[in-house]
């Protein structure tokens, strides 16, 4: 009988890593057989394709921007060569694509489990505000900016200091019209309107991964708090903490957005009022997954279940206190690898 | 020994986090025939550069979009927008499948009129109505869609002097929850002056309220701003109503909804971005639905949808006029259709389609145009096979804006052709001559006296 | 002078003087090939020829143009000495 076999995108694996490969990492230490795993890969240099004991076959895959037909012929090509039973789909920028083939992959034999189109609208930073007002969930106070204008006029409903960000990166910080004025203009240039101003919180940042079963249920979550950071701003070593309080909150906010299959939330706690604000809702998991095995709630490998169409029960908050930290590993590759992804588009470490 | 097939040698070296782009990912398409009709046919024929129009697509867009209103609401009515397309030839199609004319000068509105549209036919928007203009549409029972104070003031003057009073409609612009906010095209509705304008127009006594229509934007790819559109617009209906006692006839939501095509700074390509009609559809007839009119004073629908119904019956011909390689090593190729007559390509990353692909490398190339002006560029990078001087590619979808944007402008404007749902190939607009564009100069005598070889 | 270039039979081209790698098509990989081999560069459209399904004028414009593109990105140089 052949393996199960799981494809995982996102094998880039740098100093801003993709979750591809913890992800990988944590099906093989949750999968009770030894399964097969296919890296989809956007590129021939990115490292996980070389790693050992990640992927047994690896294939470049066409970029979203190509559109969801190219995408699909490239899937049913591996499939007719590999019969994959699941994908996990790890990136944000290919999440629509993914979505707009569900069916045709279902259709193929391939399953996902993945948020909704309109949960993936949720996220929007523009739009944020309307998980407050049609969901109620907490978030900071903010508004869009299209005009500079708009900003003298800032005063009458913040207090400063602001954050003023782009609507997909970039964020500042403003402790007056006049600082948000400059990063206004910035932003504009950078990223286009609308610019978004948002309330600075002062308080305590949580980054969570959580799985949701798609009917308001949490499969499981896994807060932590950040303890190293890159440059970035992105975890680079953090540890498991277990607060009832945000327990609740990130099980309230699942359950009212009917959450299907993975995310990375960023919650803030207020200081002075001990309230939970939602800062961010990323529909995949993060780079840092790894910790919810070491914490014993190995999510990916709940959502490969859920995807298989098997029941997961509820997992009980983690234990606080499960500590990771990253770190950088130069591996040595062989030319022919390389030689093989490039020129064929892929690489297989399992003899068929 | 046999020979191998050729294909010119190429080599491409890898750059950094980029080397997938030569590798298997890109999908390699083609594009040889349009409606049935080879590509090297019409281009042999007609020549190239070549603007090709589907008759076929246009009426299969039309009819999918009147469905998708028609059965989700009792009474709608498509205006053609004439500034997205006013070929005569095209015009037409959409006139024989019931669209009236939705023009916004009184350029367009007299190119309806020779098409043989009645004045109630037409829907006349846009912020610039000459007083002769206005009064002629007034006159004929066009359905005018009043800008600003000063038009509605002009347009009461005039039916004081016909002694008449005329049904108007005002323009209403408001937040949809979109960006950028189109707020310069008629009166506000958030604070209030578009039901101002409503109500000064009935006290007036010279103009009553026919419709509201609405512009708030182009190229929308959130369906949701057309359900907050239209019912804000049904809102304020209401209200007049309430107000003055008089139900209008029809709510217009005009027109902006996407086409297939893909703006540059957009990641997917349209075809997968663009909400399909239905969408729309369901957003616009939903919010008319739930605003509760009376079963016998349910406002008529109107869309002047333009570029949704068009874009992708609209092909450009062209021909490699020459390969090159940039300084800075990228592949760069010159075709002979420019930017004069695809203005479009400024805001959208159009498909560049070889007719045949001979295989060999696809590599990542800069399309130019013929124009001696740096800005001629059609597509910044496109992944293209090699190709040989006069090998022919489509460009596509270049139905909306181009034929009525293009500029004469170095070189001369190229024929448009039309394949009819038959197959029929027909010549819609010839291509110009140096006399097109001199018989409308003079010279004075005292220049034209002497000769250049002087 | 080409001692550094390690090309492959599918067209995958490494230079271990500059350390950037190519893809090379199937008549690119042949008369880089032909170089590597020792056959001089005067001698190349007539090997094209032999090989391949194309004219002479084809062949004379491709593998010139093909030569400056090698020199161009520093894969062959010019031997000037």
């Amino acid at each position: 009988m052949r393996p199960l076999t799981i494809a995982v995108t996102g094998l880039n694996a740098t100093d801003n890593p993709a979750p591809g490969v913890p992800v990988i990492r944590s099906i093989r230490a949750g999968s009770p057989e030894p399964c097969r795993i296919i890296g989809l890969a956007y590129d021939p240099l990115d490292p996980g394709n070389y790693m050992e004991g990640i992927a047994d076959d690896i294939y470049l895959m066409p970029y979203p921007s190509q559109g969801a037909q190219v995408l699909l012929e490239r899937i049913a090509h591996i499939h007719g060569q590999t019969p994959i039973d699941v994908i996990l789909p790890t990136l944000d920028s290919e999440l629509p694509t993914y979505l707009k083939i569900q069916g045709d992959l279902r259709d193929l034999g391939v399953r996902m489990f993945v948020p909704h189109e309109s949960q993936l609208r949720l996220r929007s930073k523009a739009k944020f505000n309307e998980l407050k007002d049609n969901l109620g969930i907490e978030v900071p106070k903010s508004i869009t900016l299209t005009e500079s204008s708009q900003i003298p006029k800032l005063d009458d409903d913040f207090r400063f200091p602001v954050m003023v960000k782009g609507q997909f990166y970039d964020a500042y910080i403003a402790y007056s019209p006049m600082e948000v004025e400059g990063h206004f203009q910035r932003i504009r240039s950078k990223w286009g309107l609308p610019v978004i101003v948002q309330q600075f919180i002062t308080g305590e940042e949580y980054d969570v991964v959580a799985v949701g079963d798609g009917r308001g249920g949490l499969v499981g979550a896994v807060p932590m708090r950040k303890m190293q950071l890159t440059d970035k701003g992105k975890a680079w070593g953090g540890i498991t903490i277990n607060d009832p309080g945000l327990n609740r909150f990130i099980e309230d906010a699942m359950s009212k957005l009917a959450w299907q299959g993975p995310c990375e939330l960023e919650i803030m706690r207020e200081q002075t009022t001990g309230k939970h604000y939602m800062l961010e809702i990323n529909p995949r998991f993060p780079a840092w997954v790894f910790l919810s095995v070491g914490a014993g709630r190995n999510l990916p490998w709940a959502t490969v279940e859920l995807a298989l169409g098997r029941d997961v029960a509820p997992m009980e908050p983690a234990a606080p206190g499960v500590l990771f930290l990253r770190h950088s590993f130069d591996q040595i590759c062989t030319l022919a690898d390389y030689e093989a992804l490039t020129t064929a588009g892929e690489l297989h470490r399992t003899n068929k | 020994m046999t020979k191998q097939a050729y294909e010119k040698p190429t080599i491409i070296k890898h750059t950094g986090g980029l080397a997938n782009k030569f590798g298997r990912g890109i999908s390699r398409r083609t594009l040889s025939r349009i409606d049935g009709i080879p590509v090297t046919s019409l281009i042999e024929e007609h020549g190239s550069p070549l603007f090709v129009f589907s008759e076929h697509r246009i009426r299969q867009r039309y009819r999918e979009a009147y469905r998708a209103f028609s059965l989700r609401y009792p009474k709608v009515q498509f205006s053609w927008s004439y500034k997205t397309n006013y070929l005569d030839a095209i015009c037409r199609i959409y006139h024989d499948e019931g669209s009236w004319a939705e023009v916004v000068s009184e350029m367009e509105y007299e190119m309806a009129r020779r098409l043989g549209i009645p004045g109630d036919k037409i829907l006349f928007n846009g912020p610039y109505k000459p007083k002769p203009a206005l009064a002629r549409a007034l006159d004929e029972g066009a359905k005018v869609h009043l800008d600003h104070y000063e038009e509605l003031y002009q347009a009461e003057q005039i039916a004081k002097e016909h002694g008449k009073k005329y049904p108007v409609s005002i323009r209403v612009n408001m937040d949809t929850g979109i960006h950028p906010r189109w707020d310069r095209f008629g009166f506000n509705y958030d604070n209030g002056e578009a039901l101002d304008a409503a109500l000064r127009l009935h006290t007036g006594g010279h103009l009553y309220l026919d419709g509201l229509h609405c512009h708030i934007g182009t190229f929308i790819l959130e369906p949701d701003a057309y359900r907050q559109a239209a019912s804000k617009l049904a809102a304020l209906a209401k209200e007049v109503r309430n107000k003055t006692g008089m139900p209008i006839s029809y709510i217009d939501v005009g027109g902006g909804f996407a086409s297939r095509s893909t703006l540059h700074e957009q990641y997917a390509p349209g075809t997968d971005s663009s909400p399909p009609i239905d969408d729309y559809a369901e957003a616009v007839t939903s919010a008319l639905l739930e605003a509760g009119f009376g079963a016998d004073e349910m406002p008529t629908l109107m869309l002047e949808t333009g570029r949704a119904l068009i874009d992708d019956a609209g092909f450009m011909l062209t021909r490699v006029v020459g390969n090159k390689r940039l300084a800075d090593g990228r592949r760069a190729m010159v075709i002979d259709a420019g930017v004069n007559v695809l203005f479009t390509s400024f805001w959208y990353r159009h498909d560049v389609l070889p007719v045949i692909d001979r295989g060999g490398m696809l590599e990542e190339t800069v399309v130019y145009g013929p124009l001696c002006m740096n800005i001629d560029i059609v597509r910044p990078s496109v992944h293209l096979p090699p190709l040989e001087v006069d090998d022919a590619l489509v460009i596509r979808p270049v139905g909306a804006y181009n034929v009525t944007q293009w500029m004469q402008f170095i070189r001369l404007r190229p024929k448009v052709v039309l394949i009819g749902t038959e197959g029929q190939v027909d010549l819609i607009r010839e291509a110009e001559t140096v006399d097109t564009i001199k018989h409308l100069e003079k010279t004075p005598p005292r220049l034209s006296a002497r000769s250049a070889d002087e | 002078m080409y001692e550094n270039l390690a090309l492959s039979e599918n067209g995958f081209l490494f230079d271990g003087r500059t350390g950037a790698t190519y893809s090379l098509n199937k008549s690119g990989t042949f008369l880089l090939k032909q170089l590597i081999e020792g056959a001089r560069p005067e001698a190349l459209k007539e090997k094209l020829i032999e090989s391949f399904d194309v004219d002479e004028a084809t062949a004379a414009r491709d593998v010139e143009q093909f030569l400056f593109r090698l020199k161009d990105l520093r894969v062959t140089e010019e031997d000037e000495a």
